[in-house]
């Protein structure tokens, strides 16, 4: 480490007569492409929309300058107000029970609880690399009303006499949302939380149980605040993820055999607020409208990733 | 720590029944595709059927899926091999080169690491439709080079895997520094980006929302979108749409099973440094 310092340095100072320009330059002939490409279509983008959001405009009449206008309406929107409580409660349907499988799975593994760790790690990982339309199409088959599997099983079962209306009572669309999402992301989170418990010492372990520790104990007093970095890193990704919530609500509505639920499900009762945005802009042609619906979404998701953070910072 | 059998046969039991639940969707997606839709219609049939041959030759008869699949093999591979490329050139710049605004330029790059994917996305439609770049391929693969977390994740990398002494040798030897990332750099740390592409792969192969919203042209639909289609494009059939699925679904499979360790490795690297 101490060698690459003085390297580094003597590039940086110029120190070293033979080869100074050429080290000094070559890094910037590097960063370039990055730079110049994150530039156009990372960071222009977001300017664009910053100043968008201050306009009216459908896409073919002139440009109208609003001001606060668009955030104004969007506060008194109701179908936005819907759309933002309905991704808040798919967040807090979602996080904490996918958190508390993953931790108690990983916990078990990590131990060495159970034989052939790599074997359930590969398989509970698996959903994660399904794509939303799989997600869609299979989860609306699953939960069909006439069709479905889960309610022709239930019947058979004597559990219900009628199948139940998964996909079109708003009641259901959340929790089985959460259901899906869980599917999804349970392994995701699991191997994150077991590489979070490989870094602790196994040594702390054993000089607890010496102390007549129960598993348990250890569990409390060792794993949990050990994990806390990895655990804030898991819960402020969740949440950055959980409020651009889309494609699963919209693909798992759209595809029943039973027909479409429209656009948001039952009552819009799965309406994320990215659904949202996008069907502003793409069916109602509100540019400016959709583009604060943005800046909206991405001061929300910073106020909770700090809160979140401000919070786990606190505990332990 | 002693593992008693009395807690070791309920955990397996419980785990077993979680594993059978994780793969379950996958098996009946593969059981429905072997189904003609009318079955599917009168029992949602558990066990395997007899149209699986059926279901392929109307799946392939009209060329949509085909051509998705050239399509997204296209788009994802290119694009992962660009953020393999330009993530480990910058990657490289800040682990093994001094410069003024070293700090800065890096912070930056984390910086945009937080930031919503969707924030720009109305702009950058917009942009597109303006660069003419509407229904092409581009607007899904440039973006590809400036990949935050690929930069970050082949710092750490190249920072650890590659000496300094080696770097000295080869200036010494009068080679130029492009050559020298190139010939010395990319073959030392491929191994590593095996990890990164596979998560850049997947990303790029199960995009939809982009794709959705880009691409008008039916010929220029990548897979998820025919297989979303199948049901315009014929009447919904939905043995071969399901069939669909599985085939579009295959590659990611076998790459994953081949590489489980490695991916997940990949993705666990990217967090408990960061």
């Amino acid at each position: 480490m101490a060698a690459t310092d003085l390297v580094k340095e003597a590039a940086a100072v110029g120190t070293d007569r033979r080869r100074p320009r050429r080290l000094r330059l070559a890094p910037y002939g590097f960063i370039s492409p990055f730079y110049v490409v994150f530039i156009v279509f990372g960071l222009l983008p977001i300017v664009f929309t910053f100043i968008l959001s201050f306009v009216d405009w459908d896409g073919i009449k002139e440009i109208r300058w609003v001001g606060i206008s668009n955030y104004i309406h969007l506060f008194q929107d109701k179908t936005f107000l819907i759309a933002l409580k309905n991704t808040a409660l798919l967040i807090l349907f979602t996080l904490p029970s996918q958190i508390l499988l993953a931790l108690i799975i990983a916990y078990i593994l990590h131990m060495g609880l159970v034989r052939h760790k790599d074997f359930y790690q590969t398989l509970i990982f698996l959903p994660y690399i399904t794509t939303p339309i799989a997600i869609g199409m299979l989860f609306s088959a699953l939960f069909d009303w006439k069709y479905g599997l889960v309610n022709s099983v239930l019947t058979h079962l004597h559990l219900v006499a009628d199948g139940i209306p998964w996909l079109q009572s708003p009641g259901y669309s959340k929790p089985l949302l959460a259901f899906i999402l869980d599917w999804k992301y349970l392994g995701y989170t699991m191997v994150l939380l077991m590489a979070g418990m490989k870094t602790i010492p196994k040594d702390i372990y054993e000089s607890a149980a010496i102390d007549g520790a129960s598993m348990l104990d250890s569990f409390w007093r060792i794993t949990l605040p050990l994990l806390k970095n990895i655990m804030t890193f898991v819960v402020i990704t969740s949440i950055i993820g959980g409020f651009q919530i889309f494609e699963e609500p919209l693909l798992l509505y759209s595809s029943g055999a039973s027909g479409d639920q429209g656009y948001g499900g039952p009552n819009q009762s799965a309406l994320t607020i990215v659904m949202y945005l996008y069907q502003s802009a793409y069916k109602f042609y509100r540019w400016g409208y959709a583009a604060a619906i943005g800046y909206v979404l991405a001061f929300i998701i910073l106020g909770c990733s700090l809160i979140s953070m401000r919070l786990m910072s606190r505990r332990g | 720590m002693q593992i008693t059998r009395a807690v070791r046969w309920p955990l397996t039991v419980v785990l077993l029944l979680l594993s059978l639940l994780t793969i379950f969707p996958f098996y009946w997606t593969f059981s429905l595709s072997t189904h003609s839709t009318e079955e599917i219609y009168s029992s949602m049939p558990f066990a395997p059927g007899s149209h699986l041959i059926d279901n392929f030759h109307k799946l392939v008869e009209g060329n949509w899926f085909v051509s998705g699949y050239v399509n997204s093999i296209f788009v994802a591979v290119l694009s992962t091999v660009l953020t393999v490329f330009f993530s480990a050139m910058t990657g490289y710049a800040f682990a093994k080169f001094r410069f003024r605004g070293e700090k800065v330029l890096f912070t930056f790059i984390l910086a945009t690491m937080m930031i919503p994917g969707q924030l720009g996305l109305v702009a950058f439609l917009w942009q597109v439709g303006h660069m003419g770049w509407m229904n092409t391929f581009y607007p899904l693969i440039v973006p590809a080079i400036a990949n935050a977390f690929g930069v970050f994740w082949m710092k750490q990398y190249i920072e650890e895997a590659i000496p300094d002494e080696m770097l000295e040798s080869a200036r010494i030897d009068g080679c130029s520094e492009l050559l020298l990332f190139l010939r010395m750099i990319i073959p030392v740390v491929l191994p590593a980006t095996m990890s990164l592409g596979l998560i850049a792969f997947i990303g790029s192969w199960n995009n939809y929302l982009l794709p959705s919203v880009l691409l008008n042209d039916p010929g220029k639909y990548t897979l998820p979108l025919v297989i979303n289609n199948l049901g315009t494009f014929y009447t919904r059939d939905y043995g071969t749409q399901f069939l669909g699925l599985v085939l579009g679904t295959l590659p990611l499979l076998i790459l994953f099973i081949v590489t489980s360790r490695r991916l997940i490795d990949g993705i666990v690297a990217g967090a408990v440094k960061g």
